[in-house]
């Protein structure tokens, strides 16, 4: 009986989680990369541990003188620093395609796209989005310093 | 049978879009009223999607595979496998008896150091008159955190309703709100990302508490 109930609550956050993730199918791979990043996960550190991870299941199989599986491999070329081209001429084909595709889809421009401006004088901002504002011209700022600090 | 080449797939798009449901579970559950403890250490979104891919693609681990009877797999496809995988671990780990939720109603304020009960036992009392009322309540305080933003808090109230959200179509909910399709577009994704966050914030809180 409590087992039902529980698959009960269940469901209602699967179908909650479903309404969340809805217009996300439409998103592009850059969209989702921005997505990670307006909730705070940096896309490009998950990459990388994702990388080192698959990079250590690869090197575990070929110490064990396994042979490394296709998915593995695919795994450990497509997750790669943008520095280090595979060396498989088709995979490095598809990453340089993959790579290209991050500059094309940041123009991707929405076809409802509208002009739309806001005064924090004229109280047209909301709280939460003077905040985020605040927050991004104080990003900007430890940016730019950090990036004209001398070389020592 | 051959080894399917896995040359359409892009692990980079299957693990930030894995991050992204989980990323949504979270924060369902927290319209659910209920906010796992998360031990130091525990899964978080991005824990538990990599865990997911990684199981995928290790091949000492035999319980999540591509079946080579299968066609050849893409982006989607894995993806799509692999979500149904992380949902049935995301709500095992629930399930189980190590974490307990803690319910952020008014009538609890502040104070976090509630012992909390287990999933099941939550389930339980939501089937009473009483269970029902906590979670009216529950209801009110997610809706309480969109105080600020009167404008999406009208979508939020319909979302939380399960029968309300799916009463009114994006051309509907612009014109009873007397605004355009675009707009609501907007707010939803709003809304989205602010839950996402809201639940990952109550995460890390959490994870401090323990």
């Amino acid at each position: 009986m409590s087992k039902k109930k529980t698959e009960r609550l269940f469901e209602d956050i699967r179908n909650m989680a479903m309404r969340l993730t809805e217009d996300d199918e439409a998103l592009t791979a850059e969209g989702v990369r921005k997505e990670l990043r307006e909730t705070g996960v940096d896309p490009d550190d998950l990459r990388a541990r994702f990388h080192e991870s698959v990079k250590q299941l690869a090197e575990r199989e070929r110490l064990a003188n396994r042979a490394v599986p296709l998915s593995l491999k695919r795994a450990v070329d497509s997750t790669r620093p943008m520095d280090q081209l595979p060396s498989d001429p088709v995979a490095a084909t598809a990453f340089a395609d993959r790579w290209l595709e991050k500059f094309r889809s940041t123009f991707a421009l929405p076809t409802s796209l509208e002009g739309a401006r806001a005064y924090r004088a004229l109280d047209d901002l909301s709280e939460p989005d003077q905040r985020g504002l605040d927050e991004l011209e104080a990003e900007l700022k430890k940016k730019v310093k950090k990036e004209n600090e001398p070389q020592t | 049978m051959t080894e399917p080449s896995f040359t359409a797939v892009d692990f980079e798009e299957v693990l930030n879009r894995l991050v992204v449901y989980a990323q949504s579970l979270s924060a369902a559950m927290v319209c659910a009223g209920l906010q796992e403890r998360i031990l130091p250490g525990g899964e978080s979104a991005e824990d538990l999607a990599m865990a997911t891919l990684l199981k995928f693609v290790d091949p000492l681990n035999t319980s999540v595979k591509w079946s080579e009877q299968k066609a050849e797999p893409t982006t989607a496809t894995v993806l799509a496998y692999l979500r149904k995988v992380l949902e049935r671990d995301f709500l095992d780990l629930k399930k189980s008896k190590r974490y307990r939720t803690t319910v952020y109603v008014d009538a609890y304020g502040d104070d976090e150091d509630e012992a909390g009960i287990t999933l099941e036992q939550l389930a339980k009392m939501f089937e009473t008159p009483e269970g029902e009322a906590q979670r009216r309540q529950q209801v009110e305080w997610v809706l309480k955190q969109f105080d600020l933003e009167p404008e999406l808090k009208e979508i939020v109230g319909l979302q939380l309703d399960h029968k309300g959200y799916n009463a009114f179509s994006n051309q509907e909910l612009a014109r009873l709100l007397s605004t355009t399709v675009a707009d609501i577009e907007n707010r939803k994704k709003r809304i989205k990302l602010r839950l996402r966050k809201l639940a990952a914030s109550r995460g890390t809180k959490e994870a401090e508490h323990v």
